[in-house]
């Protein structure tokens, strides 16, 4: 355990100043995205949530495409030095065991990664809120949900996570996206983001296609019967997140046995 | 300290680079790892420390299988590769990160190691050029107090005043709990640090014994003839240089870029007297 | 120290060490560098020197105080002196002898040479 700290401190002192410019990187993209996208008050196309409040049309997509390029970025840097030999053989030689450096870097790549990047997007997104809020707290525009004319107090990240109920059964993903890149940074010795890209691309494209196909040729010659049981749609909400969990762990697993493996 | 039972290994199925090799090695001694290009040395060394596992036989290196990579071995073992790398930090938040890892690192005996090599305590790693990152791997290494003490070419850009201080610092970390093992191409740098010869070739050891033992078992001299009792000789100045058996219990000084050549041109030779 | 190319480099340190002590440097009774101390300066592996030092205990030119260090014998220069006449009886004169022989030089010559040789170096 004391050892495990001694390694956290290590990766910190060795890794820790490219993290945070990393992060820096990341703050300066997110402002700019929010700058660019302030509302013009204007245009009067609100969408309203559930909840009586305007949601920032920009907010969601730019969440979750950045978010997924920034956590990916951070997994496939992490065993990068593994690709050379000269750091690869440093990294061995340390004295801590490969389940040490394992969690390490589960806690550097993942969990650090997803919680920074959280923090980061909501405190801009705080900042921005208080200030586009402030600038429109006068105004008032019709609710379609409701009819009424409403103040405009725009909705939070919070709120926009929670809009929808299927948005629950996503929140494996990150971790899912962190341990493909993250394998991929001890896979591959070069090139780990755009090879892991590639060849995760690949392998989706080959599933969609035979799920397709097999799904084609099990529902041949039979109709469609409409569903909107919500029970149904859980039930495979359900099996998609346990499923990504899973898979997570199981990629977690290989890049254990791959960094145990590892030789120079 | 070391013992190596019928190692196999090779980077692909049909180059293999040792068959059935088996060797020990003891504390107290400076080991002198000589070997062509390609004889397999660094693969050597990564196989004691780790870094490559075994296709077959058995590594025991100070009573743990290296393949574990447990840390109690890996605390226990200075490994200086040919090609390193530091990250760009300052020396002392280097040592803040890696020394702790070493429960006998010693401090003091590293000041007095970067002293000894000209090394200001307060630079940036990143500003010091090949040689004096080299000097301080070294330098940190050997101030982890590690019994085993793994070096590949250790001498390769080091200047001529670093060399010698290099010589000096390896006689003073000789101790009688320590195991070193260099592996080198330069064999004037070191001749006279090495106390006992281990020739790879032909993916097995050619020769391992004590330069004691071979300077009994073997004269090396400069004649003016060649006759048959030589094993080996290349020409000089004045004649040749020449190996050849010790008949006259000569204490002749050992040549080791002489043994090397010759036992690669002569190995039959050599063979019935080291066994 | 330069080393020569001839002879084993365990003797070529005995030949320093008894040079400091013939010199003075090193005087009887007196603590001589550890084995360590002489193996950096050196800058040879410690075993060699060791082999050194065993050598001259041998010949009785320094001995081993248990737990403190090797220390030159007080017959130190008496021994030296012995021990060089064996090894230049036993390495150098055989090959004077055969240039002797080889170039005719009679002993009446030999002396002559010598005795001018003594003067001129030693003013004795």
């Amino acid at each position: 355990m004391n050892r495990f700290g001694l390694l956290l401190k290590r990766q910190w002192l060795e890794f820790g100043k490219i993290y945070l410019m990393s992060l820096v990187v990341l703050a300066g993209i997110l402002i700019g995205f929010y700058f660019f996208n302030i509302p013009d008050f204007n245009r009067s196309l609100y969408r309203w949530d559930d909840h009586g409040h305007v949601q920032l049309g920009f907010r969601l997509p730019t969440f979750m495409a950045i978010g997924f390029l920034f956590i990916t970025i951070e997994a496939s840097a992490y065993f990068s030095a593994f690709g050379q030999k000269p750091k690869a053989i440093m990294e061995l030689m340390t004295p801590a065991s490969a389940t040490e450096k394992f969690i390490c870097a589960i806690v550097f790549s993942t969990i650090l990664s997803i919680i920074s990047y959280l923090l980061i997007f909501y405190v801009i997104d705080a900042f921005f809120l208080n200030y586009i809020n402030e600038l429109w707290h006068n105004n008032k525009a019709t609710n379609y949900n409701t009819g009424q004319l409403t103040p405009v107090v725009f909705s939070t990240l919070f709120d926009d996570l929670t809009s929808e109920r299927e948005f629950k059964f996503l929140f494996a993903l990150p971790f899912f996206f962190s341990s493909i890149f993250l394998l991929g940074s001890i896979y591959f010795n070069r090139f780990h983001y755009i090879k892991t890209a590639v060849s995760v691309t690949a392998l989706f494209a080959f599933i969609i296609f035979i799920t397709i196909k097999f799904g084609s040729w099990v529902t041949e010659g039979k109709s469609r019967v409409n569903s909107s049981n919500l029970m149904e749609k859980d039930f495979v909400f359900t099996i998609f997140f346990w499923s990504s969990v899973a898979l997570s762990l199981i990629i977690w697993l290989i890049t254990y046995v791959r960094l145990k493996e590892k030789e120079v | 300290m070391i013992e190596i039972n019928n190692l196999n290994f090779g980077y692909s199925k049909h180059k293999p680079l040792f068959k059935n090799m088996s060797m020990r090695l003891s504390n107290g001694h400076i080991y002198g790892l000589l070997g062509k290009n390609g004889a397999g040395k660094s693969t050597l060394l990564k196989n004691l420390a780790g870094l490559v596992y075994p296709q077959g036989g058995q590594l025991n290196v100070m009573g743990f299988n290296p393949s574990k990579r447990q840390p109690a071995l890996l605390s226990q073992i200075c490994f200086i590769p040919e090609e390193f790398y530091l990250p760009p930090v300052k020396i002392d938040s280097y040592l803040k990160a890696n020394a702790p890892f070493y429960p006998n690192f010693d401090h003091e005996y590293l000041a007095t190691l970067l002293k000894e090599f000209d090394i200001p305590a307060s630079n940036k790693l990143i500003d010091m050029s090949y040689g004096q990152k080299k000097k301080f791997i070294i330098a940190f290494g050997l101030a982890t107090q590690a019994r085993l003490v793994i070096m590949d070419e250790p001498t390769n850009g080091l200047d001529i005043p670093s060399k010698a201080q290099f010589r000096k610092i390896m006689a003073s970390a000789l101790t009688d709990e320590r195991c070193i093992i260099i592996s080198t191409h330069q064999v004037r740098d070191l001749d006279n640090l090495i106390d006992t010869v281990i020739m790879l070739d032909e993916n097995d050891v050619a020769l391992k014994a004590s330069v004691e033992e071979i300077t009994t078992k073997l004269a090396f001299k400069r004649v003016k003839e060649i006759d048959e009792s030589i094993f080996y000789a290349e020409p000089s100045l004045s004649g040749y240089n020449a190996v050849m058996p010790n008949y006259h219990h000569e204490e002749s000084k050992l040549d080791m870029e002489l043994l090397f050549n010759a036992i690669l041109a002569e190995k039959t030779k050599f063979k019935p007297l080291f066994n | 120290m330069e080393f020569r190319d001839n002879k084993a480099i365990y003797l070529q340190i005995a030949e320093y060490v008894c040079e400091h002590i013939l010199l003075g440097k090193w005087k009887a009774d007196e603590k001589v560098p550890s084995v360590r101390e002489l193996a950096v300066a050196m800058e040879v592996n410690p075993n060699t020197v060791m082999r050194t030092y065993e050598l001259l205990q041998n010949k009785n030119i320094i001995n081993n105080k248990r737990g403190i260090g090797f220390f030159v014998d007080e017959a130190a220069t008496a021994n030296i002196k012995s021990y060089r006449k064996q090894q230049f009886i036993a390495d150098e004169l055989p090959v004077v002898f055969r240039n002797i022989y080889l170039l005719n030089i009679g002993f009446d010559e030999l002396e002559n040479q010598y005795k001018t040789f003594v003067k001129e170096n030693f003013n004795a």
